[in-house]
Formats: C-alpha cells, structure tokens, sequence
C-alpha cells in the first residue's frame, strides 16, 4: 500500500508519507500482522539510513539502522495513535548512532572510525558549487554538537521545526533559538557568499 | 539563495551508501512471534525483545531462536533464570559509612553519578572499584563493569526492559550471588543499569520512581 506516497523533490529519492496511510499500518501491526511492520520499514529506510550516516554511524549504519526498527517494534505499544512515525523512529536511530559511537570508542583504535557528518559530497550537484558546499559543511562541522545537531536535522536532513524537536527530545523554542544562533555563527564563519546563477 | 537552501543542498547532494538490500528481512525475521499488543501483559516476551536487542547489539549475532534466553549480562550484573524464587525481601542494607562522598571517590577510584533530585546521601561505603550511598531506605549501587560479572541475579519471572535507560527492571524478590556461588542476600525489586562502564543498582523504590531517579543520575 504505498497509495499516500508523494515524492518530495527530485534530488532526493525519499518519501513523505501521508498520515493517514502511516495510521493505517500502525494499527495492523498492533491489530498482531506483524508483516504489515515490513511497510513501515520500507517506507522510512532511507531516511533512516540517512540519519544514521549523517549522525555519524559511518560502517555502522546498515546495524544501527536494524537496530533501531527493531527497536522501534519493540515500543510501538509507547508509540502515540495519530502521531508522526517518522520522527518517533529517527530519534531511535539518532539514539542508537550515538550507542554505535559510544561502543566504537571503546573498542581498537585502529580502526577508521567516522565523525557526525563525515560523507561525501557529490562532486556532479549542480546547484551549488563543490567548493561552496565544502565549505558549508566543514563550517556546520565545526559548530557546537548541539547547534550542529540542529542544523543536520533541520537543513540537512530537511525536517520541519517540530520533527526536529521530537528527534533531539528538546522543546520547539529550543530548537529554534539554537537554530538561530546556529545560522549567526555560520554566517561568520563563513566566506562571503558566492553570486549565484 | 539563502543560507538555509544552500544547506538543504548540501544534505541533498550527500552521496548515502544504499540501504542494505536484506533490512526488512532481518528486521521481521527478528521481531515475528512479538505481538505488539501483547507486549505489556506478557512480560516473558518482553524479556526476551530486550535480550535480543542486547544480543545483537553487543555481537551482532543472527537472529535469535524464540526459545533462547538462558542469562543476560547488564554491565557487571548477570541474570540468570532460576526455578523458583523467594516470596519476600528485607529492606535493603543501608550504607552505614560516614565516609564522604570524596573520600568514597578515592577509595572506589571512580566518581560516584547520583541521583540529582535527591541531595546528599544519608550513608556512603566504598570499596576498591564499588561504592554504595543510602537515602533512607533507597540504596543506589555503582560498580566498575569488568569484564566478569561481579553479581548474579537468580530471577524466576518478573524481569522488564526499561527503554529510558536501556536497563532492567527486577520485578520480584531475587537472590543475588556472588560470582564465587556465595549467597549474598535476598534483594527487592531493583533497577540495574549500565552507563560509561559503570553498572548501577538501585534498590528500595518502587519502578516509576526507580525509573525516575535513574534517567536523573549523573
């Protein structure tokens, strides 16, 4: 049943769901069909993943994202009727990257660990030059982790202000004043902004 | 463009290594024969997510048969299914020392987390790598996790995972044991914890406030 499925831009292959259709599965899945949960994990995979990689799970993001839809199966009796799933399970996954990182820092050093927002940029996207968007990202890099937080959920990850509060566990006013701030340091921090076409 | 569009680029052109083909398999092959609804009432299947969830995240195992679930090691804390149990508990002991809590640091050699919204504790003991602090009743735990379990939990039913703090809720009256087989005592219902390679016991309150105090522990 993927009928509420609209693609939200071209660039990006993910998948806003409709409410209605999230509800709908929610309640199978409680109602005992577990396999309807498969519909839920196809449907946020990918954003997931994305989370996961954004936050700094590197190697670990095909686990930590299993982890954390098992997980979320596990709590879908706390899950809120009528509530976004998406955000709900993106801060399960945002917890388990941070247990990812936690685990690695324990074990050998010598293996090549990756940091929050340690990706690659595709060098081919057009709408802003590489050596901008390098910039961009080495600057959010170098923020404080919580305004660095903030803005990998809110422009990176292009969740709107209340999903970002319900994944970071803080309240919206905080989220928007560290997004604020956030933005002023990197305006600073940044070279003047290039002409655009 | 505005700053915001220039980032939203930036998140849009991050080459994503592709979702792993096998996801949803693994994921339903882990969680069938888990009713959600069920999950509260039937606190053996309850177990048992939390122990695959503990499984996996600490080996990555295959996907567990329903039917494994022999021990469970929380930090240094192990538990182990037993037959039987004891009906009753008596209060837990209450630390006696007088020590101060930096006094207790150096002994114990780590700094001691508690419970911000209780104030300074009634009692203080310490040992090599083990402190215990009193308030009143309550008894609160911290203990270096090693790699060998430093306790046994003896546990006939009544063993819920506690998500807030990815530790374990012992329901019922319990033995705990030494490692060398010694019976310790009969302990209440407890929380165990583990956080920073310190394990947690925190003994004497009911689960809510248990639950509570622990999320406020640092």
């Amino acid at each position: 049943m993927i009928g509420g499925v609209v693609p939200v831009s071209g660039s990006r292959q993910e998948a806003r769901i409709s409410l209605d259709v999230e509800a709908d599965i929610v309640a199978r899945v409680r109602g005992g069909e577990t396999a309807a949960y498969g519909e839920l994990v196809a449907l946020h995979a990918l954003v997931a993943q994305r989370t996961a990689v954004f936050l700094g799970a590197g190697a670990d993001a095909d686990d930590v994202v299993q982890e954390a839809f098992v997980k979320a199966y596990r709590s879908l009796g706390s899950f809120r009727e009528g509530a976004a799933f998406r955000p709900w399970l993106l801060r399960i996954v945002a917890n388990e990257t941070r247990n990812a990182l936690r685990a690695r820092g324990r074990r050998a050093r010598r293996e090549e660990l990756a940091a929050p927002l340690d990706v690659v940029l595709d060098p081919a996207d057009a709408a802003v030059s590489l050596e901008r968007r390098t910039a961009l990202l080495a600057a959010v890099r170098a923020l404080p982790e919580q305004m660095r937080l903030v803005v990998t959920c809110r422009y990176l990850l292009e969740l709107d202000e209340q999903e970002t509060a319900v994944v970071l566990g803080w309240p919206r006013g905080t989220v928007k004043s560290r997004l604020h701030r956030a933005l002023g340091r990197l305006r600073d921090a940044l070279p003047d902004k290039e002409v655009q076409r | 463009m505005s700053l915001e569009d220039e980032l939203r680029s930036v998140g849009r052109s991050v080459v994503v290594p592709p979702v792993d083909d096998g996801l949803t398999a693994a994921v339903l092959s882990r969680v069938a024969g888990v009713p959600v609804r069920k999950r509260l009432r039937d606190r053996w299947r309850m177990f048992l997510a939390g122990f695959l969830v503990l499984l996996a995240g600490a080996a990555l195992t295959p996907p567990v048969r329903a039917t494994v679930a022999e021990w469970l090691q929380i930090g240094g804390v192990q538990a182990e299914p037993v037959g039987t149990r004891p009906s009753t508990a008596p209060p837990p002991p209450t630390a006696a020392g007088n020590l101060s809590l930096e006094a207790a640091e150096r002994v114990a050699g780590f700094t001691p987390k508690l419970p911000g919204a209780l104030g300074a504790p009634t009692g203080v003991e310490a040992s090599k790598g083990f402190l215990a602090t009193s308030w009143g009743s309550m008894r609160l735990e911290q203990f270096q996790s090693g790699i060998e379990p430093r306790y046994i939990k003896q546990y006939y039913d009544g063993l819920d995972y506690v998500p807030e703090i990815s530790g374990f809720w012992f329901r019922t009256p319990h033995q705990l044991v030494l490692v060398d087989n010694r019976v310790v005592r009969i302990a209440g219902p407890t929380l165990v914890w583990e956080r920073d390679g310190i394990t947690f016991r925190l003994e004497g309150v009911d689960k809510a406030r248990a639950v509570e105090l622990a999320t406020g522990t640092s």
